[in-house]
């Protein structure tokens, strides 16, 4: 298939599914569309040329045939079974987008403080328009990034919250993307936004989850805001299908004293990317990026970050883990920009990596890019496997070598398990990661 | 109990175990004393089950059946136990979750119920107050940041824990205080019984005024050069181990 192939294959059929695309009425909706779907005839899909794209080899995305997701109706039961697995446990306000819109009657909110907006895209077009009209598109361009302006000319839904001057949720708010078999293979584009005002704090968990092990692709796109003071704690829980793509695109503006916390953790998926962008826009606001990717057979995923120090006095530090077993290949990018006038940055950044098997790949990369001459920046990056004397010291005791292991990668996944600030997402992700592990494969080596 | 033939094990290509005899009887506390780089650690640990040393003749029968075909979860589920000379630091895993794991594992082995949490905890403090250990340490990843000493006390613990027919100690005494020693040699006495044996093996006959062997042997370059009783630590505390040496290449 021709790369002009691929560009139009991921547009007609969508064009074709845009009659009941939200904000029709809406003409700044309208452009931007237009102007990103040009965008992205242009752009095409990237290649592995572009040195953000080394690692991530959209071609079986770029090449499948993927029809809209439109929601609609799952099959009886596969939700429900769905749900009775993910961590919020009916304790988060919790919004269920079953492929690609919301489902209404599965929304739980409990008390909202006054002013608070938890809401679908959609419902937020007519209801705040003002606040998406102000923040949809401005941190996520899709000038130079073809995914994301595919995903701009194409949302259908995703969640926007709104959070005003002050007010501090104390419950997270939780987003649950289901795919289910009824959807098959098809491609979502998701679109999220959080604006957190001034002084305000929230805590988004976004879980990504599937009901079929079939082939299909989630596009995501999430906007943050943290205004002045303002403290965003962001959790993304890819946990999709075996044969699924996934693309997370999530961008941060943190303004002065703004704190924004990520939290990235990996474990489904045949391709995968994560794809995040700090700014630290104003003085004093800090950022905290973690991740942890655990992969097993065939999947890749590439974790690509970029913290872009703007201003004066900021701080970011980084801690991202992989677990690699089968032929599988993680992947990091650790983007640092310190500008001219970014005085007193304090930049940290680590990347650590355990191989389970000889065949699983790792690429990692450092990038810093320092223009200021008062910083403090430090990184560092390991790849190795499980030691060999702590494995006999287990198994010396009477734990068998696969329980041994487990153990073993457990301890080192669950350092960035720990630092996940809510319970029940960390109660929810230790059996998680330890059934990534191949039992298959170590069953192979043990004997 | 233990008996062993003949054993040469080597590491890549170095042979560092060349015809090790060997035999320790049930209810008997042997020690193994001997020269820096001689190959006690080496002989501790083939028995225990570690793969990086190749058995390459000899061997070694543990209650009358072959032990060097098994893995060495399958040696301590038997019953054989290695106190590590430098135990092992696991960040990451708690030393409670660890015991846990390592008590149920071979409780489920052999056909036992595991213990639940409750029964579980309180065994372990018991034992803990018994080898005077603060029950904050079992909230400590493994080892993690122990010093010399509290590594030791924590290799009783799990032995006090696991209680093992067969206690291999690799130099579990050094680096004890003298009160930490009395500790220890009281967890290792409380072991001593007519249905299991320990093997211990130090470089200071003050341990052995704890544990009063039955039996002591020199290992020197990989053999055994001579067995005798208690009285034979005295002497090499006095005399070294040149003569035995010498004994050796003379013979
Ligand atoms: N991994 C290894 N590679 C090469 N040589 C090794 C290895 N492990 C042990 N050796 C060698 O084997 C010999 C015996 O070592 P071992 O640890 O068994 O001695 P030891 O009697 O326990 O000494 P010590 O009293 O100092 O503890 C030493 O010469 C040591 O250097
Ligand atoms: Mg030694």
């Amino acid at each position: 298939m021709s790369l002009t192939q691929t560009t139009t294959s991921w547009i007609e059929p969508f064009d074709t599914a845009a009659d009941d695309l939200p904000g029709r009425e809406l003409p700044w909706v309208v452009e931007m569309r237009a102007a990103a779907r040009d965008r992205f005839r242009t752009l095409g899909w990237p290649t592995r040329r572009f040195e953000e794209w080394r690692y991530t080899d959209v071609s079986p995305i770029a090449r499948a045939a993927f029809s809209p997701a439109r929601g609609g109706a799952p099959a009886r039961g596969e939700v429900e079974t769905a749900l009775a697995r993910l961590p919020g446990g009916g304790k988060f306000h919790r919004l269920v987008f079953v492929d690609g819109v919301l489902v209404r009657p599965l929304t739980i909110l409990h008390d909202l403080p006054a002013g608070v907006r938890v809401l679908s895209l959609v419902e937020a077009l007519t209801e705040i328009p003002d606040v998406v009209q102000a923040h949809l598109g401005q941190y996520a361009l899709y000038e130079s990034n073809a995914v994301t302006a595919l995903n701009t000319a194409f949302w259908r839904d995703g969640v926007v919250i709104h959070v005003p001057r002050g007010v501090a949720l104390e419950r997270p708010i939780e987003a649950i993307y289901l795919a289910t078999s009824g959807a098959g293979a098809s491609a979502a584009h998701v679109r999220n936004l959080v604006v957190c005002e001034e002084s305000a704090r929230v805590d988004l968990v976004e879980v990504w989850h599937a009901a079929h092990a079939g082939a299909y692709f989630n596009n995501v796109t999430t906007e943050v805001v943290a205004a002045p003071n303002a403290s965003v704690r962001h959790v993304r829980v890819q946990e999709e299908g075996k044969s699924a793509h996934h693309i997370g695109n999530t961008r941060f503006h943190a303004r002065r004293d703004a704190r924004v916390s990520s939290f990235v953790i990996t474990t489904g998926g045949a391709t995968s990317r994560n794809d995040l962008e700090f700014t630290l826009a104003e003085p004093g606001a800090s950022c905290e990026l973690n991740g942890l990717y655990v992969l097993n057979g065939r999947q890749k995923a590439d974790n690509y970050t970029l913290v872009d120090h703007a201003s004066p006095q900021c701080k970011s530090s980084e801690f991202y883990k992989g677990v690699l077993d089968g032929v599988s290949e993680g992947s990091f990018t650790g983007r640092v920009v310190v500008r001219q006038d970014a005085q007193q940055t304090d930049a940290e950044q680590s990347n650590r990596n355990l191989l389970l098997s000889d065949d699983a790949r790792v690429n990692t990369r450092p990038q810093l890019e320092i223009y200021a001459d008062d910083v403090k920046c430090s990184h560092g990056a390991t790849s190795g496997q499980l030691d060999r004397h702590a494995l006999f010291y287990l198994r010396s005791r009477g734990i068998d070598h696969i329980r041994a292991r487990q153990i073993l990668t457990r301890a080192f996944a669950s350092e960035i398990i720990a630092s996940i600030p809510i319970g029940p997402v960390r109660d929810h992700l230790l059996p998680v990661v330890e059934d990534r592990l191949c039992p298959g494969h170590l069953l192979e080596e043990g004997s | 109990m233990l008996k062993i033939t003949d054993l040469h094990a080597r590491i890549d290509d170095t042979e560092i175990l060349k015809g090790v005899d060997l035999e320790i009887g049930a209810g008997q506390v042997h020690a193994i004393m001997g020269p820096n780089g001689s190959g006690k650690s080496t002989l501790a640990q083939v028995i225990a089950g570690r793969e990086r040393f190749e058995v390459t003749q000899g061997t070694v029968t543990y209650e009358g059946g072959n032990i060097l075909e098994l893995a060495p979860e399958e040696r301590a589920i038997k019953g054989i136990f290695l106190g590590f000379q430098y135990p092992v630091e696991i960040p990451g895993v708690t030393n409670k979750y660890f015991l846990k794991s390592a008590l149920n594992a071979q409780r489920t082995a052999r056909g036992e119920t595991e213990l639940d949490a409750m029964e579980f905890l309180t065994l372990l403090r018991a034992r803990a107050e018994l080898m005077d250990m603060d029950p904050k340490f079992l909230d400590r990843s493994v080892n993690q940041g122990f010093s010399g000493g509290e590594k030791k006390k924590n290799e009783i613990l799990q032995m006090a824990m696991l209680e093992p027919k067969l206690a291999i100690l690799d130099e579990t005494d050094s680096g004890l205080d003298i009160d930490a020693l009395k500790v220890v040699a009281g967890g290792v006495n409380t072991l001593r019984s007519p249905d299991r044996a320990i093997l211990v093996v130090t470089h200071y006959q003050r341990l052995l005024d704890y544990i009063v062997p039955d039996c002591v042997h020199v290992l020197c370059d990989g053999q055994i050069a001579k067995s005798g009783d208690k009285k034979l630590a005295l002497e090499l505390e006095e005399k070294g181990y040149g003569w035995i040496e010498k004994e050796m290449t003379g013979a």
